[in-house]
């Protein structure tokens, strides 16, 4: 991959739409004053797609966001200057700004649910915008015509619905409707995509491309996700700290950056397109404090290619030169700029260090010991059953006053799974596809409805000692669910704050009727395995970050013994950089303990990066089971397809050039599921695109072993493809209900 | 993604979080310094009536009859009856913060008990002990209180059974609202995890994190006991005469409310000044609480007026 | 909707039936017999004791009782009064309880509509005002007035205003009332003060609530998002930020409809005011129990009835809750 091939395609001739200017924004005041962003300067034309990228407390948001005046209270401009399309936005007076407002500038926010008027209907709502630029006649109309515009079915109708009464998808193109209603020159989109599953971001981040195309638009997209970066822009911005380290046409910053930080993030990013397995680079420590000035670099600290001077001498944004000769990319490494836009390689010692060793109050390795005399399993016995599911349902019902308008919801629905002894299995899915569900079944958190649940254990004497998790109860029940344990998605939620980190460890040490004296070892032991300071012991939860927090949530897994993990989404809403973190550590955990992992998320890539076999969920069925390698090569089922196919990849190159399939509607609500296959109102290969599989309507589908290893629950697992030319994937999206027309010749 | 996620500066540790209290409660706001040290006056009083004063708050000495202030050794003077105003605020400042601590100490034991039942065994017990908290919440208080004060004669003891049976609904719903929430939390899942059975999640868990609200709900139920029970003194269907009662001395005050208009600003005075002091500490202590918490106040606002 | 509506006036009428057990059990509770609460114990007359004994289905098991005293106030039947010579002389001149309170509702039912009205105007411009200037001296005294509403008790605010008001300007009288029929401005100068001691107490409550509810949407999303529309402020200010945040404070304030009602008991005896409350007060200390079980049952049912306003209104205000 090479910088050559990827020069920008357009020269920029005329005068930028929005330019910003050495852009400073703080919040509070005093010795808390935090500056969020300093000095940010770039610039947007017309037809041009900008990406700011970066983790959370980057000052992405807040650098859009004070762009056009939308700041909270709290935080204050400090300096610099917006000049849109020649005007100066920080200094217009305020009735200038309000008309150029959702007019001229058009933005959509990253969670519609909570961007919406929750107690005005959307039409209203887009009404009011009409109205407030000079458009109140036929404004009804007008509603109508861009709810029709984003792909809103049943315009009319919905015009007159409340957001809440919208599913997620509908109300972010809603949004959409609503920043593009009056064809603005600028359109802000920050995080438009993170609050939705990933086929509809695919939808919706096609919506935007085609209308941003269509009205030759200057886009600004914020996102932490390179991927759908890759997918949307033609630049991008890399933020750290609050200053911009890194600038440049998108294809040349991802192929060849050219700061450390952009380095260690895009190798950290997990690609589905990659091969699987192995360890993903991670990015030692926590990002800086923005509290008061800074000397320095601000990456210094985390930095594989630190000097001593990146200490002292602050960096500033310098052109730097390729040997091309073009002179688009921008860097604030002091040593890349030294050293004539070479940026050093990342040391492979870098990879295999945890970060303990880095921890100088843990300096002494992590003391393995196995809780009980369960040594004889080892990597040998990998096919041991652990644990075996056959036909388990669960179904939620409302309670109602009358039996017949109780709701039932199938959220797990005849699921059969096996697990062995000492791998990562991967459940992936949508939200709402019972893969959580499934989880809390397995952690024996609830009762399945309908089904077994055979968990294989080790009793006393070291023997295989079957028990069908699905009728235990009481004493027995509680016994189990502290071989199974979960490790929950929101670290703020799952450790009692009320508790100090001792008392969290020490209650599942106290329980296995550890003296007082071996417990405070123990403790210390735990914390050592997962990479924290003993120290942490008398602090309470709130006083860690997200990533130590989940650290401390496997660090009590660990003392309670368990032999499964259930990791439901337990890295995703950590940055990139952290989640590499938490994600090697797991694995390491694994092997040195010999644990089962069952690895529940909704990212695809992750998924693939760290499973040995993974699980795909639709609507409460197993859909496809595959080894990860297999799936995403060959998948057997149209939605793994469309799934796969939906990911953005964090290569601008081949996302070009990829297919992404784009699946109509939403997701059916699992209390109402399609007859037949679940899946084949949206199936890409289905009855809606193609002749001959009524089949598919009347009946559903069986778990069936296709290929070797490869189960999925498709009539026309095997064959799906062929009625399509298996041609070379164009550079266009493909509809789902596009298919149509492709297949007819 | 707005607020800068590192720069909140980490914060733990018992002693750390009492500091962090008294700031809020102390250094905070002048005001509510002043509120406690008013509150503490007032305990005092309470506590040390008898070395206070060596006067008797109920001994009529019909000679010495609406002495002014300073008079004879009354600091306050004497009202109609020629008993010692000053004793009796004193002997008052008694009634009330037993009145207010009895109550409270009983609708939070009883409410909380019932609400967090209520909060964590969802279902029919849930809903029967939500039904009957609706239907105690609907009827007014001091109404409850005088209808009890008929059937069982006016006296101290009727009005704090009648206030705690009122108040007690108010600190279980708080107390359910409270469980409700952090009974979908992930750590009480990962308490069940652990093999703990119920009632010891509920116990050891759950109930820790109500503690907060709770002391809210408590300092706002011990200051409208002490409203509503002076109110009844007030119509007569409290604390009866000769005890020494605010709400009875405005009572007698307001016979000769336009001639002697001292005999009943003076406990009226003395007891707005003191529901405000503690309604302050309130406040504040739900200021510190909501930070991390669910706002306690917000509910029992929502709750009941008088 | 309609399934809601369903349920809960179902849930209602099963409330209301209830109400009347507690109540009638209630009346049972008091110490010693009907007829020595009627006739003390100083002996009368055994053929006056048997007429009781006959009027009131004492001889008959509980429930048949129960039923009969049911069945009597479905038919507006709600009693005698027990006390007083109407008591004693049965048959003659008998005081029916419904007719009583029926008698002294108007005044009562002014008085808690008015200061319902009053708080909720006040703490509304207040409490909004009060979240957009948060922090300064406005924000500072309007939540201290409103913290000092609602501590000080209504008796001592009716006595002061008595005291400070009423006793310096003779436009303001401090006791009476008098009915709309004797002119407008009759009727309000007699209610004014009476109002104001009743309301401030709702008046800093619901302004809490409001400045709170108001604090709170400007922290939504969606206000973002109406400036970033470009929208004027007014429409702003009152489609995304004030109508939003009304919903609780209006659903509050219906709640405390019942507790406004409490207080007028107080109030009532403050300002002399022939009410309700009066009758109650009245009735207690006579221990006139068929009196204070028809105020009870009254009282029981306003509350009742109003819940199930508030629920309803609450549906109707917030879509998100409509099902």
């Amino acid at each position: 991959m090479s910088a050559t091939m990827s020069a920008s395609p357009k020269t920029v001739q005329q005068p930028p739409t929005l330019l910003v200017n050495n852009l400073q924004i703080s919040y509070g005041r005093g010795v808390s004053k935090v500056t969020a962003v300093r000095g940010v300067s770039f610039e947007v034309a017309r037809g041009e797609t900008l990406g700011i990228v970066g983790e959370s407390g980057s000052g992405k948001s807040t650098t859009v966001l004070g762009t056009v005046g939308l700041l909270p209270s709290a935080a204050k401009v400090s300096a610099g200057q917006v000049i849109f399309q020649g005007q100066d936005l920080l200094n217009a007076p305020a009735t200038s700004r309000r008309n150029l407002l959702g007019a001229e500038i058009g933005i959509v926010y990253q969670d519609a649910l909570r961007a919406l008027n929750p107690v005005m209907k959307v039409g209203k709502q887009l009404q009011e915008l009409l109205r407030a630029h000079g458009q109140a006649k036929g404004a009804a109309q007008e509603v109508v015509n861009i709810l029709q515009s984003v792909g809103i079915p049943d315009p009319k109708l919905r015009a007159r619905s409340y957001p809440h009464e919208y599913s997620g998808g509908m109300r972010q193109r809603a949004l959409i409707g609503m920043g593009l209603a009056m064809t603005p020159s600028l359109l802000i989109a920050d995080e438009p995509t993170t609050a939705v599953d990933v086929t509809i971001q695919a939808q919706i981040l096609s919506l935007i491309k085609t209308l941003a195309r269509e009205h030759n638009t200057a886009t600004l997209i914020v996102s932490h996700d390179l991927g759908v970066i890759a997918n949307m822009c033609d630049r991008v911005l890399v933020m750290y700290a609050g200053e911009v380290v890194e600038q440049g046409p998108i294809d040349q910053v991802f192929a060849d950056p050219k700061h450390p930080y952009t380095k260690l993030l895009l190798q950290s990013t997990p690609n589905i397109n990659a091969p699987a397995g192995g360890r993903l680079a991670y990015i030692r420590g926590q990002p800086p404090s923005l509290v008061g000035k800074s000397q320095g670099c601000a990456f210094a600290a985390r930095c594989y290619a630190r000097e001593d001077r990146c200490e002292v001498e602050t960096p500033t944004l310098e052109s730097i030169t390729n040997q091309q000769g073009t002179n688009q990319h921008d860097s604030a490494c002091l040593r890349v700029q030294a050293s004539a836009g070479v940026l050093p390689e990342l040391p492979k010692t870098w990879l295999e260090a945890t970060d303990t060793a880095s921890n100088p109050t843990s300096a002494q390795p992590p003391q393995v010991q196995p809780t009980d005399d369960s040594t004889a399993t080892s990597s040998q016995q990998a096919s041991d059953v652990i644990l075996s599911i056959k036909d388990v349902s669960r179904i939620y019902t409302s309670s109602a006053l009358l039996k017949h308008q109780q709701r039932r919801i199938t959220a797990v629905n005849q699921v059969s799974l096996t697990l062995h002894r000492g791998e990562t299995v991967g459940l992936v899915g949508e939200s709402g596809c019972g893969k959580s569900t499934l989880g809390r079944l397995i952690a024996g958190l609830e009762r399945a409805d309908a089904g077994h649940i055979f968990y294989c254990g080790q009793g006393k004497q070291g023997q295989g000692k079957q028990q069908d998790v699905s009728k235990l109860r009481g004493l027995a029940l509680r016994r189990y669910r502290r071989e199974a344990q979960m490790i929950y998605q929101d670290p703020r939620s799952s450790l009692n704050r009320a508790k100090s980190i001792a008392q969290l460890l020490d209650e599942p040490l106290r329980q296995q009727g550890m003296s007082r004296t071996v417990r405070a070892t123990r403790s210390r032991e735990l914390l050592n395995m997962v990479g924290l300071p003993t120290s942490a012991l008398k602090r309470r939860p709130d006083a860690f970050s997200g990533g130590q927090s989940q650290r401390i949530a496997i660090a009590r897994a660990l003392a309670v013994g368990a032999k499964l993990i259930i990791a439901d989404e337990a890295v995703s809403s950590l940055d990139v950089s952290i989640k590499g973190q938490i994600l090697n550590l797991l694995k390491s955990l694994q092997t040195e303990l010999d644990l089962t992992l069952l690895f529940i998320s909704h990212d695809l890539s992750t998924v693939k990066e760290v499973c040995d076999r993974v699980i795909v969920m639709y609507l409460g069925k197993v859909v496809e089971v595959a080894s990860a390698q297999d799936l995403f090569a060959q998948p057997t089922h149209p939605y793994t397809e469309a799934l796969y196919s939906a990911v953005p990849i964090p290569d601008p190159e081949l996302e070009r050039t990829r297919q992404h399939i784009i699946l109509a509607g939403d997701t059916p609500s699992p209390a109402n599921p399609p007859t037949g296959c679940a899946f084949h109102p949206r199936c890409q290969h289905g009855p809606a695109s193609t002749r001959g599989r009524g089949r598919c309507v009347s009946e559903s589908p069986e778990l069936l072993e296709h290929l070797p290893g490869h189960y999925s629950a498709c009539h026309f697992a095997l064959t799906y493809h062929q009625t399509e030319a298996n041609k070379a994937p164009s550079s266009q999206d493909v509809q789902t209900h596009d298919v149509q027309s492709g297949t007819a010749g | 993604m707005l607020e800068p996620a590192h720069a909140t500066i980490p914060r733990s540790s018992l002693g750390q979080r009492w500091g962090q209290l008294i700031r809020t409660l102390r250094v905070g706001r002048w005001l509510t310094g002043l509120a406690i040290l008013v509150v503490i006056i007032t305990i005092v009083a309470a506590v040390f009536a008898p070395l206070l004063s060596d006067r008797d708050p109920t001994l009529a000495v019909p000679a010495s009859r609406l002495q002014p202030p300073g008079q004879d050794g009354h600091v306050l003077g004497t009202d109609l009856l020629g008993r010692d105003i000053y004793t009796r605020l004193l002997y008052g400042a008694r009634l009330a913060w037993l009145v207010g601590g009895t109550v409270a100490g009983i609708s939070v034991l009883v409410g909380s008990l019932l609400g967090a039942l209520a909060g964590y065994f969802d279902g029919w017990l849930n809903e029967a002990i939500s039904r009957l908290i609706d239907a105690v919440l609907a009827f007014p208080a001091l109404l409850l209180a005088l209808v009890l004060a008929a059937i069982y004669g006016p006296s101290t003891r009727t009005a704090i059974v009648a206030l705690s049976v009122a108040y007690v609904p108010l600190v279980a719903r708080v107390v359910r609202a409270v469980v409700l929430r952090e009974r979908e939390l992930d750590y009480v899942r990962a308490s069940r995890g652990l093999g703990n059975p119920e009632w010891l999640t509920l116990w050891r868990h759950i109930i820790p994190n109500t503690l907060g609200p709770l002391l809210v709900v408590a300092t706002i139920v011990a200051s409208r006991a002490i409203i509503v029970e002076s109110s009844l003194s007030f119509l007569g269907a409290g604390t009866q005469a000769p005890l020494a009662n605010w709400g009875l001395m405005v009572r007698d005050g307001r016979d000769v409310i336009l001639q002697f208009p001292r005999l009943l600003l003076v406990p009226a005075l003395t007891l707005s000044l003191t529901v405000l002091a503690i309604n302050l500490v309130a406040d504040a202590l739900g200021d510190y609480v909501e930070a991390g918490q669910l706002d306690a106040g917000e509910q029992v606002d929502a709750g009941e007026q008088a | 909707m309609l399934r809601f509506l369903i349920s809960r006036v179902f849930g209602a009428v099963l409330a209301l039936l209830l109400l009347t057990l507690v109540t009638f059990i209630m009346v049972r509770l008091v110490p010693g017999s009907i007829e020595d609460v009627v006739f003390g114990l100083d002996g009368s007359s055994d053929a006056a004791r048997q007429a009781l004994r006959e009027r009131y289905n004492l001889d008959q098991p509980l429930a048949v009782q129960y039923v009969t005293w049911l069945g009597n106030l479905l038919q507006g039947d709600w009693g005698d009064s027990i006390r007083g010579p109407a008591a004693r002389t049965v048959g003659a001149g008998r005081v029916g309880v419904r007719g009583a309170l029926m008698e002294k509702i108007q005044p009562t039912l002014e008085l808690a509509l008015l200061s319902m009205l009053l708080s909720l105007v006040v703490a509304i411009l207040l409490g909004t005002l009060a979240a957009l200037k948060r922090g300064t001296w406005i924000d500072q005294s309007s939540t201290t007035l409103a913290l000092i509403g609602t501590s000080t008790p209504d008796f001592v605010l009716g006595l002061l205003l008595i005291l400070g008001i009423a006793r310096s300007s003779s436009f303001f009288p401090i006791f009476g009332y008098a009915p709309l029929s004797e002119g407008f401005v009759e009727w309000l100068r007699h209610l004014i003060l009476p109002t104001l001691a009743l309301s401030f107490a709702l008046m800093g409550l619901l302004t809490r609530l409001t400045r709170r509810a108001v604090s709170d949407t400007l922290q939504h999303d969606w206000v973002r998002t109406a400036r970033g529309k470009g929208l004027p402020r007014h429409v702003i200010w009152w489609h995304h930020i004030i109508r939003p945040s009304l919903i609780p404070v209006v659903t509050t304030a219906g709640l405390q409809f019942v507790a406004v009602l409490g207080g007028i008991v107080v109030i009532e005896t403050v300002f002399s005011i022939p009410g309700l409350g009066r009758l109650i007060l009245d009735a207690i200390r006579n221990r006139d129990y068929a009196l204070i079980q028809g105020a009870v049952l009254l009282i029981g049912m306003v509350a009742i009835t109003v819940s199930l306003l508030v629920d309803f209104s609450y549906r109707l205000l917030d879509p998100r809750v409509r099902t």
